[in-house]
């Protein structure tokens, strides 16, 4: 058989993600993105903050939403992510020190210059590393919401709690079949059809403009590296 | 078949639990039904299976995928699909050839199941469930419910093996 192998080339200029398809969609569609986008990385975005020598910049919640308003709002923010053909997390982590960097600078020109340290955040390994656990755990509980959502309208209830018993509450399809009055068999299958969802779901949520399905694979593996690390 | 025990929607998730839904992301290893998948994704995927309904493997086979779908072609018949589907994927030339063949099997194997109880292959129970739910997903109706409730059916031959 001749494969097609899907490369980097395939479809360069077309936005195959949601949230790549909603930022260039117009003002509602970006406003859902921004939503979608603080939702999920303004958690991980504090932790970095807390772990940081920037933490004196003011209270986490809001250091996280002035970098939201600063740089969400700022025309092109996003459609730089686009062009920039990288994981999400890693646009963001950047633009957030950049953004600590500018502030600490501005309060360094006033009164509360003393209490800053000399040497704000750089080459802060360990803060970044909770970013991205943080990251890993907010994607994946995103991509959970979105996979029961879909479950739910296609009337698949049942199908998403035997998927939630197996692979987040660890219990074998024997005991979840048990549950639930079904066979072993039929409960593997009812959670396949769910950890269908959660993959497309997944899938999308890390991917980015021209990421070929290998770079997806290798974004899940990173992020998986972060929670085992 | 219900409980009344609330299910968490993504809230709350351990990194135990999450190192465990992680993988479930990476792409599948690839094989027929994968490709057949991502060819059924593609933007014209629809037109692509109605196409290849009429024209592919099915009807080289000379059925229809109606009689597939409403359960009037027979045992036996299947079966002479099957075999004539599953030659047609040993000797393919060409991905559209191999995806024709791979999308009759599999049309085949589930409206066997579903309207005669049988199971036309050897593959392992489990492995044919996983395919069959796969297709299903990316299937419009009615072979998404067929499929679907062809993954449900337990069969005489489950738990053999053979």
């Amino acid at each position: 058989m001749a494969q097609e192998t899907r490369s980097r080339d395939v479809f360069p200029m077309t936005q195959r993600t949601w949230l790549g398809r909603a930022i260039v969609a117009g003002s509602e569609g970006l406003s859902e993105a921004n939503h979608h986008i603080m939702e999920v990385y303004a958690h991980p975005l504090k932790v970095y903050y807390l772990g940081s020598s920037f933490r004196s910049l003011g209270e986490p919640d809001d250091v996280v939403q002035g970098f939201f308003a600063d740089r969400l709002g700022r025309e092109g923010f996003l459609g730089k992510w686009i062009e920039s053909d990288r994981p999400l997390r890693y646009w963001l982590i950047v633009g957030f020190k950049h953004f600590l960097f500018e502030r600490s600078r501005e309060l360094k020109r006033g009164a509360r210059a003393q209490a800053l340290p000399e040497d704000v955040g750089a080459g802060a390994e360990g803060p970044e590393n909770h970013f991205h656990r943080e990251a890993a755990l907010a994607i994946a509980g995103e991509a959970m919401r979105q996979a029961h959502d879909e479950c739910e309208r296609r009337g698949q209830g049942d199908h998403w709690n035997i998927f939630v018993r197996h692979y987040v509450d660890g219990m074998g399809y024997e005991a979840v079949g048990e549950e639930f009055g079904v066979t072993h068999r039929r409960a593997a299958v009812m959670a396949r059809t769910a950890s269908n969802r959660f993959r497309a779901a997944l899938r999308e949520l890390v991917s980015w403009r021209g990421a070929a399905a290998d770079d997806v694979d290798a974004e899940i593996r990173s992020l998986l590296e972060t929670i085992q690390l | 078949m219900s409980t009344d025990r609330p299910m968490p929607s993504g809230d709350s998730l351990s990194a135990n639990a999450v190192s465990r839904l992680l993988p479930l992301g990476l792409s599948q290893p690839a094989g027929p039904v994968v490709d057949l998948i991502e060819r059924l994704t593609e933007p014209d995927g629809q037109d692509w299976l109605m196409h290849t309904l009429e024209h592919g493997a099915m009807r080289d086979a000379g059925s229809s995928a109606k009689a597939c779908a409403d359960g009037s072609a027979t045992v036996e018949q299947l079966k002479q699909i099957k075999e004539h589907a599953k030659r047609s994927m040993g000797r393919a030339e060409t991905r559209q050839e191999m995806l024709s063949a791979t999308l009759a099997y599999f049309l085949i194997i589930g409206s066997a199941m579903v309207h005669h109880n049988e199971l036309l292959t050897s593959q392992a129970r489990d492995q044919v469930d996983q395919a069959l739910v796969d297709l299903a997903d990316v299937l419009p109706a009615p072979w998404a419910e067929l499929l679907h409730q062809a993954a449900m059916v337990t069969t005489t031959r489950d738990g053999r093996g053979d």
